[in-house]
């Protein structure tokens, strides 16, 4: 028997199989017909509708999905796996630390805040030049700031890191 | 006819100029720059020549190396698209010098309307409805307060020499007059060394209504009747539409009498467009002219049937425009959506990447004018705008439908795109009755940020793209322990992902 757990928008779903075509989902049963139609395309039947997902692998446990201009990501782990994140998560508070990475590559032009100050979710962290406009970059949690990896003034590389909140 | 056109621009914008140039077996030559070497435009043209580095000042925009490489590939004339240089009148006169054909209005229209205070001003003299409000100086409240009867509030109370929004207050009622006089011209003084005042009209709630013409060499003028532009973010528009469903026959006949006015009083040569803003009462006011293709050029061409861009290089070569007036009819209805690469939950920051999953939208009613393809990198440099999708219907209900239709057919991975935000746009009630102005996405969108815009993931969809996920998943893990639980009888076990 398999056992994964998958999670969307911090909803998590339980997923058993065991190879004989039937899929346990949250304790609906499945009968699902999987097609791969093209390269990053694959569709799905369920009770005899058709699901067309475009998918892309962003690493080792999330996907990408996208249906009919909707994207969202899949996080999946094995049971066991999951089960160990929880405990690292509530022994590190791990959910409580963001870091936030340049999310296109670009000139720092401004961090504005300073190791140790308090931070508003939606406040702004730091603005990034590119594409020849300047871009602020949100917090997406309240916090304090821990780290501030980046110095103005430099460019950055698409996913570097600007700031650790915790 | 032109054997060869140098198309100075880049995406899809060049894209649709070497189809026009295709279709009339003229010789389409472009230019790339370091981060174009491979993009969708330059692969597509018949030949191509590297103008320098990725950033655009020294490529795309670079004025003598661009009309050294016109001479030495004997280009017969020049098409600037739009953005770049296609406003440039230094540039244009520089084209027109070397002999060179250029695309376009000649350098002294474009310099005419470049110029927006003078444009003002020449528009009002030939009988084009500017924002009402004072040209002189006004330096008593008595005055003011004769202006502000005269033509009725809102105003705006302007410094004479200000800019920049500085120094400029909102009257809303005449009670307000004596403090916002007072307060501006102190303001003024202050900053600008200059105390006095002007009033224009406040234009309450505005929508933004372009209308497209054409001038030739021979004197001709046509309108190819409105667009309706409303819908804006960081004041750039995201979908237009033609008609539009808030101009009747009455608006629609001032409005293009306005604009083929307009052309006329700057002896307007190509395609061009006069921007106004228009009021609820239908009042309508000159803002500005593009004097060149615009980005939302299709929906004209789509209600119209006139091939724009082909009509363009046909006067340019001193060809007449090819119809008469009376012989253009609005045939149903077209709504454009740009799709960008963005993130539209924040403040629509441009988003950049490898494109690694493409597929465009197809069937009846649509076109796609793309700018990039499945092989394409999406850079730093130029605009972010990825593909325009345009579609056409009888009428806008049914269009409307047909442009979710597209939308849910557009694939794209890499990139975060703004195909959300349009569907979301498209359902909503106020664009689907019309009631919309150019504030529509800052009153209605921003303030659902972050979560309250989004449809929710329908529980059939989270839970296929979970067992998804975890066929996937289970593939990897399989993959690593090399294992064989998944027998060769099983679909779902074959190898369908790389």
């Amino acid at each position: 028997m398999n056992n994964y757990i998958a999670t969307i928008n911090k909803v998590k779903k339980n997923i058993i199989f065991n190879g004989s075509g039937k899929f346990d989902v949250d304790g609906k049963i499945y009968n699902p017909n999987f097609n791969e139609a093209a390269k990053n395309c694959i569709s799905i039947d369920l009770n005899n509708k058709k699901y067309n997902f475009a998918i892309e692998r962003i690493d080792d446990e999330r996907f990408g999905f996208l249906f009919e201009g909707q994207y969202f990501v899949v996080t999946i782990r094995t049971k066991l796996k999951e089960t160990a994140h929880e405990v690292i998560k509530q022994r590190f508070g791990s959910d409580n630390h963001n870091l936030i990475k340049a999310p296109m590559p670009g000139l720092l032009l401004k961090i504005n805040k300073s190791v140790g100050d308090e931070i508003e979710a939606g406040e702004s962290v730091a603005i990034l030049e590119a594409m020849k406009m300047e871009n602020e970059i949100h917090s997406p949690v309240t916090g304090k700031v821990l780290e501030i990896f980046a110095e103005e003034g430099t460019n950055l590389e698409k996913n570097s890191k600007i700031i650790l909140i915790g | 006819m032109f054997k060869k056109i140098l198309i100075v621009n880049r995406g899809e914008i060049a894209v649709r100029i070497i189809r026009a140039c295709k279709e009339m077996g003229i010789i389409s030559a472009i230019l790339y720059s370091d981060a174009d070497k491979n993009s969708f435009h330059t692969r597509m043209a018949d030949e191509a020549y590297y103008a320098g580095p990725s950033i655009a000042s020294e490529s795309y925009l670079n004025i003598p190396k661009i009309l050294e490489i016109a001479k030495t590939i004997s280009a017969d004339a020049i098409h600037p698209g739009y953005g770049f240089l296609s406003e440039n009148a230094s540039f244009i006169q520089q084209v027109e010098n070397s002999g060179i054909v250029f695309i376009g209005p000649t350098a002294q229209s474009v310099k005419f309307m470049g110029e927006k205070t003078a444009a003002r001003t020449i528009m009002q003299k030939h009988g084009v409805p500017i924002v009402p409000g004072t040209v002189e100086p006004l330096t008593t409240m008595e005055s003011v307060k004769k202006v502000c009867a005269d033509i009725g509030f809102p105003v705006m109370l302007k410094a004479s020499a200000g800019g920049g929004g500085k120094g400029m207050r909102k009257i809303d009622d005449e009670s307000q007059i004596e403090s916002a006089f007072q307060r501006t011209k102190s303001e003024a003084a202050k900053s600008f060394g200059n105390d006095a005042v002007y009033i224009e009209k406040f234009i309450v709630n505005p929508k933004h209504i372009e209308v497209q013409i054409l001038g030739d060499k021979h004197g001709n003028y046509r309108h190819l009747f409105e667009r309706e532009c409303s819908i804006q973010r960081r004041h750039q528009k995201i979908i237009e539409e033609a008609p539009s469903i808030s101009v009747d026959a009455d608006t629609r006949k001032k409005l293009t009498f306005a604009a083929v006015n307009a052309a006329k009083a700057v002896d307007y040569i190509g395609a061009g467009t006069i921007e106004f803003l228009m009021d609820e009462e239908k009042n309508v006011y000159f803002l500005e002219m593009n004097t060149r293709l615009q980005v939302e050029h299709p929906v004209t061409e789509l209600i119209t049937g006139i091939d724009l861009v082909k009509e363009q290089i046909n006067i340019a070569f001193g060809k007449p425009i090819s119809f008469v007036q009376n012989d253009l009819k609005i045939y149903g209805h077209a709504i454009e959506c740009r799709v960008y690469a963005e993130d539209s939950e924040n403040n629509f920051a441009p988003s950049t990447g490898k494109i690694n999953y493409f597929k465009l939208p197809a069937g009846p009613g649509i076109r796609v004018d793309s700018g990039i393809d499945e092989f394409s990198e999406v850079s730093i440099y130029y605009d972010p705008m990825l593909a325009k999708v345009i579609t056409y219907a009888t009428n806008r209900k049914d269009n409307i439908q047909r442009m979710i239709r597209a939308l849910n057919e557009f694939k794209i991975l890499g990139v975060k795109t703004n195909i959300e935000l349009l569907k979301w746009v498209l359902n909503n009630n106020k664009f689907i009755n019309g009631t919309f102005n150019i504030d529509f996405i800052e009153n209605e969108f921003i303030p659902l940020l972050p979560d309250k815009w989004q449809t929710e993931i329908p529980e059939i969809i989270q839970d296929g793209a979970s067992l998804i996920a975890s066929i996937l998943k289970h593939k990897d893990n399989e993959l690593k322990t090399n294992s064989n639980l998944i027998s060769e009888n099983n679909k779902w076990g074959k190898s369908f992902y790389e």
